[in-house]
């Protein structure tokens, strides 16, 4: 059990001293460059562009049955208006 | 009574819950088990440390906006559930869930893959559109199914109190 330990202890060591992450820590400053450059608010906005759109229509359906109920309101309203003065 | 049933605040709630949980489904497992795209790996391909990196804020950030419309979709289903006018249907809400599920993949899909080309379904060949073009096919599939549980769900009258509004 000692011995796996001290191999995993080992290996951890190994992995944290890789090439790979030193150059994660290294080029932490270009991905942060990279991400937040100026065409940041343009990338963000052509990306949730299909959420927005899935987000409408979800809340344009939630409040379907609300509208359609006004409209058919007005409608009658105006039907029982226009009948009663022809 | 039964007129006065509006069916459509469960489909939305049902509707913005699958699209969000597709867009996980999505995430999950084509960006990051199967690593078939990234978010933008179609205008910046991860063929380095920093590019690979890139696109995985921006995964994040997609997987931020996807995790929004979910818990917007879960409010919504929680304000239907206290609604006497909104009937408590199983085969109403799975069948929405399914249509959301479908809706984000024909959405994402022309949105995306077709019109800007921020990435493709499956990058690491040279023919891109049949990929594209499944996935697009999965998502009307699951808008049919979707569709055809909501009708199935019609007749449903019950509300989440119990009361059958017949």
């Amino acid at each position: 059990m000692k011995n796996f330990i001290s191999r995993l202890a080992g290996l951890l060591l190994f992995l944290s001293v890789a090439p790979s992450v030193r150059a994660c820590s290294e080029c932490r400053i270009q991905v942060n460059s990279g991400v937040y450059s100026q065409n940041f608010t343009g990338t963000l906005l052509v990306m949730l562009l299909p959420i927005i759109v899935l987000a409408l229509i979800g809340v344009g359906i939630y409040y379907a049955d609300d509208i359609k109920a006004k409209l058919k309101g007005r409608t009658g309203k105006w039907q029982t208006t226009s009948n009663a003065h022809p | 009574m039964a007129d006065d049933l509006k069916r459509s605040p469960l489909i939305a709630a049902g509707i913005l819950m699958g699209a969000g949980l597709g867009g996980f489904a999505d995430g999950i497992v084509l960006h990051q088990i199967l690593q078939w795209h990234n978010m933008l790996s179609g205008w910046r391909p991860p063929n380095t440390l920093v590019d690979a990196k890139v696109n995985m804020t921006w995964d994040g950030i997609f997987h931020a906006a996807v995790w929004v419309m979910t818990c917007i979709g879960l409010a919504m289903l929680w304000r239907v559930g206290a609604r006497r006018d909104v009937p408590w249907s199983g085969k109403t809400f799975f069948g929405s869930l399914l249509m959301g599920w479908g809706l984000f993949n024909v959405v994402e899909g022309i949105i995306d893959h077709q019109l800007l080309g921020v990435h493709h379904v499956y990058e690491y060949t040279a023919s891109k559109l049949p990929w594209d073009l499944a996935f697009l096919a999965f998502g009307v599939v699951l808008l049919v199914l979707g569709w055809t549980l909501i009708r199935g769900g019609s007749g449903d009258t019950m509300t989440r109190g119990g009361d059958d509004r017949t």
